[in-house]
């Protein structure tokens, strides 16, 4: 073979090496340029996910506070008197900001993946020192008073005034097949007009 | 002479198509993210104006007007608020802002926030 000179020249194989070289390294930084662009607009998505479902639980938690004006009326104590009522409010309010449909999913699945379940609801009633808390988790619903100070939020926020605090969980699909399962809480408070 | 410029044009060639497809990605991001950003920017508008609606009952004309103009300022047309309480409710009546509208004239969007009148 090597005789009737059918060997690639030297400079001829270092060529063919250089040009592989080139499309391995270009096609490297494109896939990698791909996964990190990928990553960062996940990120930006989760971050506006989060943003959107915490606006929609303020927006429901304030729909839902509606307080007893004849109450507020005649002794200026703000009171949620109603709290089936203002949990069957905050449900709707709930459906609506989030745009979900009957069965509580999400219509734009990038945001929410899933069934989203209200995992908590309470109110708290501030008279004086003493707060009422009427808790609903599910479909078991509790009632019991303690004294200002001594009461919290799941998410550790002293109550001092009377308000809502609602708490959902989700499920959130991201890029490259990852799930998890997230979760919001937030108190309104509501404040009498001095 | 021939076989060298030949290899040269293929190397150049692979080195186009890849500084071109990675325009072509970072291109694609950069729409994405806008589109995501200003999503989100119209989402807080839309939280603004139904605390605003809250505390009236409604949506005043001049909030209507402001709102409007926000949006355009935003790139958004075809602006539609059909479904918006326009009219003043009573105390824990039910109050409603629906935004829809394109986005840079292609991307079709709707922001609803429903909320209870505090007036």
């Amino acid at each position: 073979m090597k005789r009737f000179g059918f060997r690639p020249r030297k400079n001829e194989i270092m060529r063919k090496d250089s040009g592989q070289t080139v499309a391995f390294a270009g096609l490297f930084l494109i896939i990698f340029l791909v996964v990190l662009m990928t990553a960062l607009l996940q990120m930006q998505m989760l971050r506006a996910s989060s943003g959107i479902t915490e606006d929609a639980l303020a927006a429901s938690g304030l729909a839902s506070a509606l307080i007893d004006i004849r109450i507020y009326g005649t002794t200026h104590e703000i009171q949620i008197t109603n709290p089936e009522q203002a949990y069957a409010r905050y449900c709707h309010a709930l459906k609506e900001n989030l745009g979900l449909n009957e069965l509580w999913e999400c219509q734009n699945h990038d945001l929410i993946a899933g069934r989203v379940e209200v995992s908590a609801y309470i109110i708290y009633n501030v008279l004086d020192d003493v707060v009422d808390v009427w808790e609903r988790r599910g479909e078991a619903v509790r009632t019991y008073t303690a004294s200002v100070g001594t009461v919290t939020t799941p998410e550790g926020q002293m109550v001092e005034r009377t308000g809502v605090y609602s708490e959902i969980t989700y499920p959130v699909e991201g890029a490259f097949g990852f799930s998890f399962e997230a979760k919001k809480g937030k108190l309104v408070e509501v404040e009498g007009i001095p | 002479m021939e076989r060298e410029d030949a290899g040269n044009i293929g190397d150049l060639m692979t080195a186009m198509v890849c500084l071109l497809a990675m325009i072509i990605v970072m291109n694609t991001f950069m729409d994405c993210m806008r589109l995501v950003s200003q999503k989100t920017a119209i989402s807080q508008m839309a939280r603004d104006y139904i605390l605003r609606m809250e505390t009236v009952g409604y949506l005043t004309a001049e909030d209507r007007q402001t709102l409007e103009k926000e949006m355009n300022e935003r790139g958004v047309t075809q602006l539609d608020l059909s479904g918006t309480t326009l009219e003043e409710a009573t105390y824990g009546a039910e109050i409603r802002l629906q935004i829809s509208g394109k986005i840079e004239g292609r991307y079709v969007f709707e922001e609803v926030r429903v909320s209870t009148a505090k007036k």
